[in-house]
């Protein structure tokens, strides 16, 4: 398991009702399930995931989260995980309400368009960034709304959402997003986790 | 199927027929099922999650229509069958606790 996944199901902990939007194999959903006792739901897009899911015996939802996450009542999950995918909407603002309203918490990742390599590609190369972990072209990209940590921060300032806790993550390396130490996370980390409410 | 309304005896709230259920649900449709189209599935779907009952779904895609589920259609039998054994594991699993 990736070590961003290890990172969310820390934070997790056991016993816990979780919605993970865009579960893709469920391979964080199964960790959560068997090794923590979570309670956990998924939604995902594509069929042939869901049907990997539905026979990892995880109930799992076909469906695309901008449509599918009003029915979901309000606070009926302790955490809604949304890993890597907010700036794959076409609204991104609004899957992040309802995330706020459905779960108590929300753990979000986000992959850092300010990382240093992507920076440097664009002021170099003068073409769209393509990294590890942003492999696609800027014609076939799935990624919308691609957005910085900074940018992330002042979103939720912007909106009073509430950050209870901020991760980030380079190669494989965890540490604490701290408002001292954010400009220079922004330029050294690819992943950002945060912890709002 | 036109005359038979489950959510006529709960003031047209489905959500209220499963409320307190602890079953687990899995809901597939087919894709070319036209007496219970895929749509209509996803309003069971959404019903048990209003009351936070434990449900996945999926559409299979089939031309067989309606008698998709009688006929051999691969994905749906993996689907079906790989449901049933995760099923059979954690009852299992649950019995030696």
């Amino acid at each position: 398991m990736k070590k961003e996944f290890k990172i969310i199901s820390k934070i997790i902990q056991n016993n816990k009702r979780v919605l993970d939007i865009g579960c893709g194999d469920g391979t964080l959903m199964e960790y959560l399930k068997f090794n923590q006792q979570n309670d956990v739901r998924g939604l995902e897009p594509q069929k042939d995931l869901v049907q990997k899911c539905i026979a990892k015996g995880l109930s799992v939802i076909e469906g695309d989260a901008e449509k599918e996450l009003v029915q979901f009542p309000d606070k009926s999950f302790d955490y809604a995980v949304l890993s890597q995918t907010l700036q794959a909407f076409l609204f991104p603002e609004k899957v992040l309400k309802q995330l706020l309203r459905i779960g108590k918490q929300t753990i979000i990742s986000i992959p850092n368009f300010g990382y240093w390599k992507v920076r440097l590609h664009l002021l170099f190369k003068g073409t769209m960034p393509i990294t590890k972990n942003l492999p696609n072209e800027w014609y076939n990209t799935p990624n919308l709304h691609m957005c910085t940590i900074q940018d992330f921060v002042n979103f939720c300032k912007e909106k009073n959402i509430k950050i209870d806790r901020s991760l980030c993550l380079t190669n494989e390396k965890i540490s604490e997003i701290t408002n001292g130490n954010l400009l220079y996370k922004n330029i050294f980390s690819q992943l950002g986790i945060f912890l709002i409410k | 199927m036109d005359y038979f309304d489950l959510e006529k005896q709960f003031n047209g709230n489905l959500s209220l027929a499963f409320k307190n259920t602890k079953s687990k649900f899995c809901i597939i449709s087919f894709s070319s099922d036209w007496l219970y189209p895929t749509i209509e599935n996803k309003e069971i779907v959404i019903a048990l999650n209003a009351c936070g009952a434990n449900v996945g779904f999926v559409e299979i895609n089939s031309d067989k229509g309606h008698d998709s589920f009688l006929l051999d259609v691969p994905e749906f039998l993996k689907t079906l069958s790989e449901f049933l054994n995760s099923i059979y594991k954690e009852i299992n699993n649950e019995k030696r606790i």
